[in-house]
């Protein structure tokens, strides 16, 4: 009696639970997974976009490995990543706390103030950004020369290229990960804090103490947020050096469109998506099992 | 908590740190808007002053003239509409990954196949999902605009996160009443993340915003273009409309910042209201 | 579970390659006074083409519905309206025509051809295999160097005539000069495309490819191309913006030199409109190209108008282009605003404004500089393989992450494995 109602249960529940994943499933499928595995089904042909369709084997493949500007642009943005990655998180972490702490006032309007960048399109802080650092007419260049200083190269020199581009990047997630942050912090018990406070702790010693390792779940959502979406960056570049000085910061996802879509070459580009979407996935794969380890659920 | 008066010192210099770091951050936008107003000649002119001599709003009557009123109310449309269709799925797809977690063991493997969405740059994929929307017939049909964005791992993981954290108890003693599942969810469990929904409609919207790359691909009128596309078009071949791309850009900000501005309290207000705590 | 989804996913792989591939009836067209116009960038008031649309459509009583996709998105968007029975009955292009020289009508029966430019509809028309004629030129331009007056008098420099150019070591000499006394910021600039520099490629003697029998041979690490490149690296070292050419800004130089910032400009006709309209800060003008020791070069290029042959209003297309070649009147109106070289014999465009008029001149002394070394390149149609490759390829070389000779010989034996011809060097 009780195991069939218990069976009664599992049914109605696995029901239930198909019925509300169902939308997302079925949109997610037809719209991203079949697209998906249309793309691994092209980077086995010589694909043009349009009406060239044949098998070739692993040719792409083989093209691929032995690519060395592949190899480049996968190496630059690991860098990038690893380069930009604390700033990424840790400013929005700081903002949020300073954002969050009772003794701050006007709070509402600083963080709308902070979370506006978030709302521009790429293209948009692109060319905001192209407008601060652009080296001949760019606000930047002139504060410093006008102070007497010597102006900067930002676009001959690739690492104030990519720090340009990690700058605008930071700048435009900020408040995005500050969102995330706040929301963390608030689920804190306020309990836990008043207990702290009756035991003099000092706000320094709040946040590194209880704000700090009560915010690890959220932390780890921002860092792998953070992480694949430096990856995955792109339109940034397009917007900002276009992958110059050289080819100093043509990153991944720009080589596959500069090799692939934009040369009409699907079967190359799909082939290059493939690889690349193992090694994010391993990336992000390993990142959830350090976490996991780390004690989270 | 006596307002000492080094308490005192110490809040007024985190106020004003606060807003120090508020400003220095919209400032880049800030100039953006003060360049939008200048005579085209004034724009690369050394030495640069923040305000124009002799401001205009010429370019703006300009890229008003263009349709861009058009342009912006298809923006608006789409983003209105996918960002309802995203709550409703995104907070019945992460609750159920929450709620049933325990009961049926593959929740997590279903969630991962979600998470591969958030590793590959939907960039790459146009191409065959554009053959995948013409294949439905969705072609040059707003449909086939809203359709394939409106599911987002990112929305899916917020609710996810949301509901990982109340307690199991909450559902149990809904079942033990005799609630049906789906109302469970509708009237007890959606209610307690009104945060997350608020949150979720802000980062929806502005991603329904700021697409690009679908629209034009898949809507073959120009009157159907969105916001992005008409800014895009700006940038020429030999030469970009500097003026026209400033005040156009600055125009494409203001709805999406009206829209955060109004909710953003809510997001706070939401996430320390009731259950939380449990 | 995983089986349904399997199934799934098969039979969306099934159904999709039958649905793209449609039916390809066009379709009646829905209203048959309205012609759809492609375009590449949104015009800006005053535009040549688009007001000789407006011309056309207030005579005919006809409509026109003007649509605008980015130069790079074509290529996704192009293929998708064709299987959707959606193409424009007009297109701005010159891409792709060459790209997909099947969509196309063949205007040759349409229109009579011997009124073109030749050089105009070979260029433009790019079809170097067959005797179609998918892309009728419009508009016509060729590569020039602007020149900033006042900063010249400021150097005491006089710009070279027609009859007497400059050498490129003259050249480089006097922008050394203009950048030290002449007020200007950089003493020459040059566009970030490939035709600039090929053009100072040519004038070394350097190409891209060579003539092999009926096919072509890869010569671009010839020593002449790698010489053109080292003096070119040189240049961008000492009175060039070296950002536009080592990549890593979107800055146009065009915005340089109107802002007087740059003395020499490497560009070409289609900025002289802009330039006539928004320089008002100083006195500049066009002088002659300069010699190098294979001779001058200059390159044409521009734009064409292309019918596909399934648009749903391609009578009405072909209207307007009758409309627009055949009755000079039309033509003129098109040339006076686009103030550039004409594509049709006869038909030519005699400025009011003696500056103009003077600068007109010695642009079109220039289109007797084209290189026979470019035709042989153009025709080889090498881009298909590697436009980006190329450009990635002279950038690196300028920034100097590598010599001129090891880019130039990667690049070539990339485009000799690509291409299937042998490399001369």
């Amino acid at each position: 009696m009780a195991a069939s109602s218990m069976k009664m249960h599992k049914i109605t529940h696995t029901a239930a639970f198909w019925g509300f994943v169902a939308p997302s499933v079925v949109l997610f499928t037809i719209f991203f997974l079949i697209p998906l595995v249309l793309s691994i089904a092209f980077s086995f042909t010589n694909f043009d976009g349009w009406k060239t369709m044949d098998f070739v084997g692993l040719a792409n493949f083989a093209e691929l490995f032995r690519d060395k500007n592949f190899y480049g642009a996968l190496g630059r943005t690991f860098v990038y990543t690893l380069f930009s990655l604390p700033f990424k998180v840790i400013i929005p972490l700081l903002i949020a706390a300073l954002l969050c702490s009772d003794r701050v006032r006007f709070k509402s309007f600083s963080r709308t103030l902070v979370y506006i960048p978030v709302l521009l399109s790429s293209l948009v802080v692109g060319i905001t950004i192209n407008w601060m650092f652009s080296a001949e007419y760019g606000l930047v260049n002139f504060l410093i020369t006008s102070a007497g200083g010597k102006a900067l190269d930002w676009a001959l020199n690739p690492y104030l290229a990519t720090f340009v581009i990690s700058f605008a990047s930071n700048w435009a997630s900020t408040g995005f990960y500050m969102i995330i942050f706040i929301g963390g912090i608030k689920s804190i018990s306020n309990d836990i804090y008043e207990a702290a406070s009756i035991d003099g702790c000092t706000s320094k010693q709040t946040f590194l103490k209880i704000t700090i390792p009560m915010l690890a779940p959220t932390t780890f959502l921002a860092v792998l947020l953070a992480t694949v979406n430096l990856l995955k960056e792109y339109a940034l570049v397009q917007g900002i050096t276009q992958g110059g000085p050289g080819i100093k910061t043509v990153f991944i996802i720009q080589y596959i469109f500069d090799k692939g879509f934009n040369s009409m070459q699907y079967g190359y580009a799909s082939a290059i998506s493939f690889i690349v979407m193992i090694i994010f996935a391993l990336i992000a794969y390993v990142q959830f099992r350090f976490s996991n380890n780390g004690g989270e659920n | 908590m006596l307002n000492t008066k080094r308490d005192r010192i110490v809040n007024s210099s985190m106020t004003v740190l606060s807003i120090i770091v508020a400003l220095a951050i919209i400032f880049p936008i800030v100039w953006l808007i003060c360049s939008s107003f200048k005579q085209p000649n004034e724009l690369f002119r050394y030495p640069l002053h923040m305000f124009s001599a002799n401001p205009t709003l010429d370019h703006y009557r300009s890229v008003m003239a263009g349709g861009f009123m058009g342009y912006i109310g298809n923006s608006f449309f789409l983003a209105i509409v996918g960002t309802l269709i995203t709550l409703v799925i995104s907070s019945m797809c992460g609750y159920a990954l929450a709620v049933y977690r325990n009961e049926i063991k593959y929740t997590n493997k279903v969630f991962a196949v979600f998470l591969l969405g958030t590793l590959i740059p939907g960039e790459t994929l146009t191409v065959p999902q554009v053959s995948v929307i013409s294949a439905l017939g969705l072609y040059n049909n707003i449909w086939g605009v809203i359709l394939p964005v409106v599911t987002t791992t990112t929305g899916i993981f917020l609710f996810r996160q949301m509901y990982m954290q109340l307690p199991l108890s909450f559902v149990e003693a809904a079942r033990i009443d005799g609630c049906p599942e789906f109302k469970t969810f509708t009237h007890i469990m959606a209610p307690l993340a009104s945060s997350t929904f608020v949150t979720l409609t802000i980062f929806s919207f502005m991603w329904r915003w700021n697409d690009y790359i679908l629209p034009l691909l898949v809507l073959s009128d120009q009157k159907n273009y969105t916001i992005q596309i008409a800014i895009k078009n700006f940038i020429g071949m030999n030469g970009t409309d500097w003026s026209s791309i400033l005040s156009a850009s600055v125009i494409s900000m203001i709805p999406v910042t009206i829209i955060f501005v109004i909710l953003q309290r809510y997001i706070i207000g939401g996430i320390s209201a009731g259950g939380v705590k449990g | 579970m995983k089986k349904a989804i399997a199934l799934l996913l098969l039979a969306a792989l099934i159904m999709v390659p039958a649905f793209a591939g449609g039916s390809k009836e066009p379709k009646a067209p829905e209203n048959p006074t309205v012609l759809r116009v492609l375009l590449s960038e949104e015009p800006t008031s005053g535009d040549a083409f688009t007001s000789t649309l407006n011309k056309w459509a207030e005579e005919t009583g006809n409509t026109v519905d003007l649509m605008v996709i980015p130069y790079d998105d074509q290529l996704t968007k192009f293929p998708l309206m064709a299987r959707n029975n959606d193409l424009p009955d007009l297109i701005a292009t010159t891409r792709l025509t060459r790209l997909y020289p099947d969509e196309f009508i063949d205007m040759t029966d349409q229109i009579d051809i011997s009124i073109f430019e030749p050089q105009a509809l070979m260029i433009i028309g790019q079809d170097y295999t067959t005797n179609q004629n998918l892309c009728l030129p419009y508009q016509f331009t060729i590569t020039n160097v602007f020149y900033n007056k006042d900063a010249f008098e400021k150097a005491g420099i006089e710009a070279p005539t027609p009859d007497d150019p400059w050498t490129l070591e003259e050249l480089r000499a006097n922008a050394q000069i203009l950048q030290e006394k002449g007020g200007v910021k950089y003493g020459m600039a040059m566009d970030d495309s490939r035709a600039r520099y090929d053009n100072m490629m040519y004038m070394y003697g350097g190409s891209m490819v060579q003539k092999a029998g009926d096919s072509f041979a890869v010569a671009i690490n010839s020593p002449e191309t790698i010489a053109a490149l080292t003096e070119f690296i040189e240049w961008n070292n000492s009175v060039m913006p070296k950002a536009i050419w080592a990549g890593g800004t979107t800055d146009n130089p065009a915005d340089y030199f109107q802002n007087g910032d740059v003395g020499i400009y490497f560009s070409g006709s289609w900025n002289y409109n802009m330039f006539y309209q928004n320089i008002d800060s100083f006195e500049w003008g066009i002088m002659p190209s300069p010699v190098g020791p294979a001779g001058r070069s200059a390159i044409l290029g521009g734009s064409g108008l292309a019918v596909p042959k399934n648009a749903s209003n391609s009578a009405l297309a072909i209207e307007f282009i009758k409309w627009f070649y055949e009755n000079p009147e039309n033509f003129s109106y098109f040339l006076s605003l686009d103030k550039g070289l004409s594509s049709i014999i006869g038909v030519t465009y005699t400025p009011d404004d003696p500056k103009v008029a003077a600068d007109y001149e010695i642009l079109q002394t220039e289109v007797a500089n084209t290189s026979e070394l470019f035709n042989v390149d153009e025709s080889s149609s090498w881009r298909n393989y590697y436009d980006n490759e190329y450009r990635d390829a002279l950038h690196q070389a300028v920034n100097g992450d590598m010599s001129a000779e090891e880019a130039l010989t990667e690049f070539a034996e990339m485009l000799s494995r690509k291409s299937g011809w042998e490399m001369l060097y």
